[in-house]
């Protein structure tokens, strides 16, 4: 009678062990498949501006194409996101005080450093087909580029110069570091003007 | 294997996007929370395609147009392999809408004023991405009133609903910070105890900053009305104790005690405080003396005075003197000593230097008289005239200078001799026109858009002018970044001009898809109807426009935003966005009023007609119902009544007609139903169904009619409007106050009468305002016509022809001239009737009484009571009006503002109704001249108006017309 018993507990413990298992295998399961019925999020909104979105291709097309700066590693979409929201906000602005079109040439060349940045026109290709970016967008995007580099150059370079005085402290060698160092200043002041007058909402920065 | 096949639908799972990339889509999904939409609205704005390969472009695309409509706050596109093809979903996060704004916890803080600074730094409705900001603005809020360590978090409640969302704020203001010490700084004039109990403030109070501030600035403002016009005080407050202190630096300095002195000429109080703005600005810096003393010149130099002077002394503060009184030392004393010199009289005004245009034409622009007083501003102003002429004859470097010679001074005025010295210089002629940079819109186009041509003189506004509709010309079309640049070339001497029209044309941006948010009752095509912007076209600012003026017009909406969506990088297209805010469905309105003025009633000792001032109150109700079924329809009931004197005015013909007793007789009514939809059948025409019961109480009779009418209305453009109209009534006449045998043919055979029929009216309105016009014009043509052939029971034709005019006059203060024509034609269709209970047949060729023409009263011929005028045929015995078929109004009125809401009017009317229209003649026309004042409420302009008869004549009762008639009603007369 006591085997008996013990037999039935054994078999009792064999039974929950199973039933563990069955548990752990449907909980297995149904984890993979709620993974499955997921999917992976190929794009979403990023940011809000005026009149505009930031998707999640725009900032990795950005990245890629060289169009903004971010650091490698986890951040490295929030960073890429806070700088193509300066970029679109600066562009924003330059398209106010409506500057000459940039010359073909200029674009061309332009283009070509784009495309120096890979290693091959088909990986140039995944990149644009990944990001939703065709050849237009492309040649937009070159040309926006020298606008704003025009806009920065014309803007802030002379009031970014040492006067003869800093100079005379510093030395002449650290000229071109310090206005440099300057210029990159008034730029990030300017830049956190139009963020304080711009209605940026940030969805997302992952 | 089913482990396998899961682990590698994971594994798949997290396949880079370029693997996805280029595969066929082979499902499409669109879901929010879980759901999944079949919204057709929705779907139509995915750009991804079953059955194509999956190209990110499109993904991009579909995410901005979902995303434009508003209603998400974030849209996710998921891709998942299955098989060689991939099953997109498109996952829209609903937008959180901030509808409330809820505070908890210990607040510490009164909760209006909570809210108060939430709302007006950040809206009612404050974006959640901004949540943080508010938190800020709290924090700040707090530390300021004495909490600085205030927690507060802010979180989103959206159990109820997203689109209903509150914003919540947890509060915990923590321990008030108390007054530790307090450290008083400058110069304060009393001792601190004083100052302490002025201010209202002791050690161990509870901080708070803004309370103090406002205490201090009072302090500063009592100081400055006892003369220390630079009086300061402020605070410093310093938190120790871990915060749980203030430590108060309190900086009082009442700087010195100012006393201004005018000597010389004299300037009255009021200009000397407007002139020299000390206690006004809390200053005696330089500049503002500096100010002052120009200020004061000016002001004489506008009088005349052409060498005005005006110095100012400014006195150290003295050093206190033994004994004296505090106030009596440092006191600042500024002087201003006046000379306004001699009045100056223009003796002589002239212009010299001009060879191509004549005095003749130049002299009517200086408004420097002869015999005036001379002033430099008049003579500016002269100059800058006559610059803008000849700049507008192409004389681009046109200068004028002013020559000013002053005689010797007698008696207190010296004269003066202006002479305006012109240097024509060149006249620059347009030799040619032309256009570089366009290569969207040919130059010919651009030619037609200006109104530049060669052979014209060079003038720079014009030119001006000419970019501007360039630029507007290229923005219809879509070139959002058009810049035009004018460039002139002179050519030798510069006598000649080649004009060139530089172009940046930019992209032209098309529209993608017009996305329409915010109807939740409004039909989409409803509006879709309205919108002029459509896919596929260029994105015109004119269509914009239009679209907006357009939307609004519906009277649907009680705003409508239109905006633009763009991609990154994607220049060459746009989704518009139209967000639209509907307006309550129904709408009620009611009203009451007076209105005053001579009416006819029927004496009861003679039965004559008698003139009467009767005051009648009334009112209106009103309730309509907008956009129903979505569309652009609507209801509308209106109901009015009015309540008018009984007794005297009864009728014996009428049995059960009280003509004992007073008091006010519920005797005018009208409700009428009304169905009204735009653009009907989608045609362009607004179609009206109306139906409704009136009363009305008229001079000779009351009548009480009962009808329906169909209209419908074509506004051919922004001041035209055609109409037709088809009615149908039945009105009966009541209390006729003529004798019976006086009363016209018809009337006795149709004191009820069936009227079946069709009319038109075209509508030519461009008056600036329908209620207070001060220029443009209304004119009237309508033409009606009732035959027993349509089912009515008398014939006949009418036309009704008018015509208002409004212009301010030239050189007045906002006075506007009105003049006015009215016309009547009526003619009866001859009907052969056998009288009741007679042999004989008749034949009537009249109008029914409710029909025919009848005028006097306060918007026609005003010194006349109302219905009163008429030639004598019009008249019956009694001296009841019967009315006519023909009629002649002409008005004018010139209306004067007088002061604020209040105005005058001066007018002459002359009119009058004849019996036929053969018997037509201007030199029956009666004539009446008076003067009226306006009130403008807020509901229009209150009126009271006296005519006068400038030809009183003897009634057929035998007694002179009364001399005037006294009119008070709501609105102009016309």
């Amino acid at each position: 009678m006591g085997l008996t018993v013990t037999g039935q507990r054994a078999e009792g413990r064999g039974q929950n062990a199973r039933r563990v298992l069955v548990v752990a295998f449907c909980s297995l399961l149904s984890a993979l498949c709620s993974i499955s019925v997921r999917g992976e999020i190929i794009d979403r909104v990023l940011a809000i501006l005026p009149g505009q979105i930031i998707t999640q291709t725009d900032v990795r097309a950005a990245l890629d194409l060289g169009l903004v700066e971010a650091p490698a590693g986890n951040d490295r979409i929030a960073a890429g996101l806070s700088a193509l929201i300066d970029r679109v906000l600066m562009l924003n602005e330059v398209r106010r005080v409506m500057p000459p079109e940039p010359s073909q040439a200029a674009v061309d060349a332009r283009l070509a450093r784009i495309r120096q940045r890979f290693d091959s026109s088909a990986a140039l290709a995944r990149v644009l087909a990944a990001s939703g970016v065709d050849e237009t967008i492309l040649r937009v995007y070159a040309a926006d580029d020298l606008r704003l580099t025009s806009y920065l150059d014309e803007r802030f370079s002379a009031a970014s110069q040492p006067t003869d005085q800093e100079l005379r402290q510093v030395g002449e060698a650290a000229r071109a570091g310090l206005a440099t160092e300057r210029r990159q200043n008034l730029i990030s002041a300017w830049v956190a003007e139009l963020r304080r007058r711009a209605d940026v909402t940030v969805v997302s920065s992952k | 294997m089913l482990v396998l096949a899961l682990l590698f639908a994971a594994s798949a799972a997290h396949a880079a996007v370029s693997d996805y990339v280029g595969k066929p889509v082979v499902e499409i999904r669109l879901q929010s929370n879980g759901a999944e939409l079949r919204d057709p609205t929705l779907l139509e704005m995915i750009e991804t395609r079953t059955g194509a390969p999956l190209a990110m472009v499109d993904v991009r695309e579909s995410m901005a147009h979902l995303f434009g409509l508003g209603l998400y706050q974030d849209v996710q596109v998921d891709a998942l392999l299955r098989g060689d093809g991939v099953v997109l979903t498109y996952n829209l996060i609903p937008a959180y809408r901030v509808r409330r704004i809820v505070f908890q916890g210990a607040l510490g803080i009164s909760e209006n004023d909570l809210r108060r600074v939430v709302v007006e730094r950040h809206g009612a409705s404050p974006s959640l991405a901004r949540a943080n900001q508010a938190v800020t603005t709290l924090r700040v809020l707090y530390r300021d009133r004495g909490y600085p360590r205030a927690e507060i978090a802010a979180r989103t409640d959206v159990s109820r609903d997203p689109a209903n969302a509150a914003l919540v704020f947890t509060i915990r203001p923590g321990l008030r910070a108390r007054i530790g010490a307090i450290d008083i700084q400058g110069s304060p004039r009393d001792p601190a105890p004083v100052v302490l109990s002025a201010l209202g403030l002791q050690v161990g109070d509870d901080y708070d900053s803004i309370a103090l501030d406002q205490r201090l600035a009072r302090y500063a403002d009592n100081l400055r009305a006892q003369g220390y016009y630079e009086a300061r005080a402020s605070q410093i407050p310093r938190y120790v104790d871990n915060d749980a202190v203030v430590n108060l630096a309190l900086s009082i300095d009442p700087g010195p005690r100012v006393e201004i002195l005018f000597q010389g000429d004299a300037l009255s109080d009021a200009d000397r405080d407007r002139l020299v703005p000390i206690a006004r600005e809390h200053s005696v810096d330089e500049d503002l003396l500096e100010d002052s003393k120009f200020g004061i010149e000016r002001f004489f130099r506008e009088r005349g005075y052409c060498v005005p002077r005006a110095d100012y002394q400014r006195g150290d503060p003295g050093p206190p003197k033994p004994g004296a009184k505090a106030d009596a030392a440092g006191v600042l004393r500024i002087t201003f000593t006046i000379t306004r010199g001699p009045q100056c009289v223009v003796q002589q005004a002239g212009v010299v230097g001009n060879a191509s245009i004549p005095l003749a034409e130049l002299l009517p622009l200086v408004l420097t008289r002869t015999g005036a007083l001379f002033n430099e501003a008049i003579v500016g102003a002269d100059i800058a005239r006559i610059q803008s002429l000849y700049r507008q004859r192409g004389f681009s470097s046109v200068t004028v200078t002013s020559q000013v010679d002053r005689g010797d001074v007698q008696g207190g005025t010296a004269p003066v001799r202006v002479r305006l010295d012109v240097a024509e210089g060149v006249r620059s002629i347009i030799q040619s026109v032309s256009f570089q940079g366009n290569a969207a819109i040919d130059a010919e186009t651009l030619r037609k858009a200006i109104a530049t041509v060669p052979g014209q003189p060079y003038f720079e506004p014009q030119i001006a002018a000419d970019a501007d509709k360039l630029g507007q010309l290229y923005l219809n079309r879509g070139y959002q970044e058009i810049a035009v640049r004018p460039e002139p070339k002179a050519i030798g001497d510069g006598s000649q001009v080649d004009l060139q029209f530089t172009l940046q044309e930019g992209p032209q941006v098309l529209i993608d898809h017009v996305l329409i948010v915010g109807n939740d009752r409004t039909r989409r095509e409803t509006i879709v109807r309205e919108v002029q912007l459509k896919s596929g076209q260029p994105l015109s600012q004119q269509q914009e426009d239009d679209t907006r003026t357009r939307l609004a017009s519906l009277g649907l909406f009680r705003r409508v935003d239109i905006s633009y969506l763009q991609l990154p990088g994607e220049r060459l297209h746009r989704d518009v966005v139209i967000t639209v805010e509907e307006a309550p469905v129904t709408t009620i309105g009611y009203g009451g009023g007076l209105e005053g003025g001579k009416r006819l009633v029927r004496s009861s000792e003679t039965s004559e007609a008698v003139e009467e001032f009767q005051i009648a109150p009334r009112g209106f109700f009103e309730v309509s119902r907008r956009n129903l079924f979505g569309k652009d329809r609507s209801l509308n009931l209106f109901t009015r009544v009015s309540f008018r004197p009984k007794g005297v005015s009864a009728s014996p013909n009428v049995p059960n007609q009280s003509t004992e007793g007073g008091g006010y007789g519920f005797n005018e009514y009208l409700a009428r139903v009304t169905y009204g939809e735009r653009r009907i059948l989608g045609t362009d025409a607004d179609a009206t169904i109306s139906a409704g019961v009136e009363q009305a109480v008229r001079s000779s009779f009351d009548f009480n009619r009962r009808g329906a009418a169909a209209t419908l209305t074509r506004r051919v453009s922004r001041t035209l409007a055609v109409s037709g109209r088809y009615s149908l009534d039945h009105t009966q006449l009541l209390n006729i106050k003529s004798n019976l045998a006086a009363q016209p043919e018809i009337d006795r055979l149709f004191p009820q009468v069936r009227l079946s029929s069709v009319s038109s009216s075209l509508i030519r309105d461009s008056r600036n305002d329908s209620i207070e016009p001060t220029s443009g014009s209304l004119i009237g043509a309508d033409a009606e016509l009732a035959a027993r052939s349509i089912g009515s029971q008398v014939g006949f034709f009418k036309t009704f022809l008018q015509g208002f005019a409004y212009r301010q006059l030239p050189g007045s203060s906002n006075i506007v001239a009105v003049l006015g024509a009215r016309l009547g034609l009526a003619a009866g269709f001859p009907r052969t009737v056998i009288q009741e209970g007679q042999a004989a047949t008749i034949v009537v060729d009249d109008l029914p009484a409710s029909e025919r023409f009848y005028a006097g009263g306060d918007t026609t011929v005003r010194g006349f009571a109302l219905d009163r005028l008429g030639t004598p045929d019009t008249i019956d015995p009694g001296g009841f009006p019967k009315g006519g078929h023909g009629l002649v109004v002409l008005n004018a009125e010139l209306r004067i503002p007088v002061r604020g809401v209040l105005g005058a009017v001066a007018f002459v009317d002359g009119g009058n109704v004849f019996r036929t229209v053969e018997e037509m003649a201007f030199g029956a026309l009666r004539a009446a001249a008076g003067f009226g004042l306006r009130y403008r409420s807020p509901v229009g302009p209150i009126r009271v108006d006296l005519g006068f008869k400038l030809d009183r004549r003897i009634l057929p009762t035998g007694q002179r017309e009364k001399l005037t008639a006294l009119h008070i009603s709501l609105g102009q007369a016309f």
